[in-house]
């Protein structure tokens, strides 16, 4: 774990190169793997950067900061389940392609349809 | 008795591969009754946010005349989570998570949208002070998720 008691970054980089880090280093896991979470994380970066001037240069109240807070760190467990979602969705896909396949051969060779979700003949 | 045998045959694989075939192991199917509503909700949102972004909402006053559009989105983000709720979850437990984690991306969308709101309610929103990022990028992702079964 880093020392974050003086962690003031600079920049959205620096502080998205820190979450990543320390991120990974909870997952056990490399961030980056996973494209999109990424993306969000470096958008989410930039926006803690914002709100942190905005605050500083009394442009929001604190309450309002602290709300803003509050929401990426909503959007942490989002993009946990999202990711989760994600590696669902595609094995249902997978699974639908593998089935089109079979569900065509049996069709052909039979002239029974099994998968009728899957496999759509032309009619006529 | 070929005929019998083929027969029988054809018997066997249906019964073997109709329950497989028919089921969905990891995830319900799409459905255009939860993707639709949340496609609008989220580009609704986005319409909302940039005009936050750009200036729009800087006075608090401005939250009664924006009122409307934050219902309106909701409403179609809470449709889209009653029919992901109601819809068939599929016979297994990696199906039936699946569409649990897709009900909470739609929540996750509503709550985003909400704190926003409140914010604005209070002192508007002021632009470029990352207030708006959360709503965008939560509600971008269900809307993949809402539609990440749909046909290509």
């Amino acid at each position: 774990m880093t020392d974050l008691s003086t962690f003031n970054p600079g920049s959205a980089d620096d502080l998205f190169r820190t979450i990543v880090r320390e991120g990974e280093q909870a997952l056990g896991r490399p961030i980056e793997n996973v494209k999109a979470v990424a993306g969000y994380l470096r958008d989410l970066a930039k926006d803690s950067i914002d709100t942190a001037s905005a605050l500083a240069e009394g442009r929001i109240s604190e309450r309002a900061a602290k709300r803003a807070f509050e929401g990426r760190q909503q959007e942490l467990l989002q993009i946990r389940e999202f990711v989760e979602l994600q590696a669902l969705q595609a094995a249902q896909r997978a699974a639908d392609a593998i089935f089109r396949v079979i569900g065509w051969a049996i069709l052909n060779r039979t002239g029974i349809n099994l998968a009728p979700g899957l496999v759509t003949p032309k009619s006529g | 008795m070929t005929a019998l045998v083929r027969s029988f045959r054809t018997a066997l694989l249906l019964a073997l591969l109709l329950p497989i075939a028919a089921c969905q192991l990891f995830s319900p199917p799409f459905d255009p009754n939860v993707g639709n509503p949340t496609t609008q909700a989220y580009q609704a949102a986005m319409q909302l946010v940039s005009e936050a972004e750009y200036g729009r909402f800087t006075e608090a006053a401005s939250f009664t005349e924006a009122a409307q559009r934050y219902a309106a989105i909701d409403a179609q983000l809470a449709t889209a989570k009653l029919r992901a709720e109601a819809g068939d979850g599929g016979s297994t437990r990696l199906s039936r998570r699946a569409q649990e984690l897709l009900v909470g991306q739609l929540q996750f969308c509503r709550d985003q949208l909400k704190r926003l709101a409140e914010t604005h309610r209070e002192e508007g929103i002021q632009p470029a002070a990352g207030q708006t990022g959360s709503v965008r990028r939560s509600c971008d992702m269900a809307a993949r998720a809402a539609n990440g079964m749909a046909p290509e």
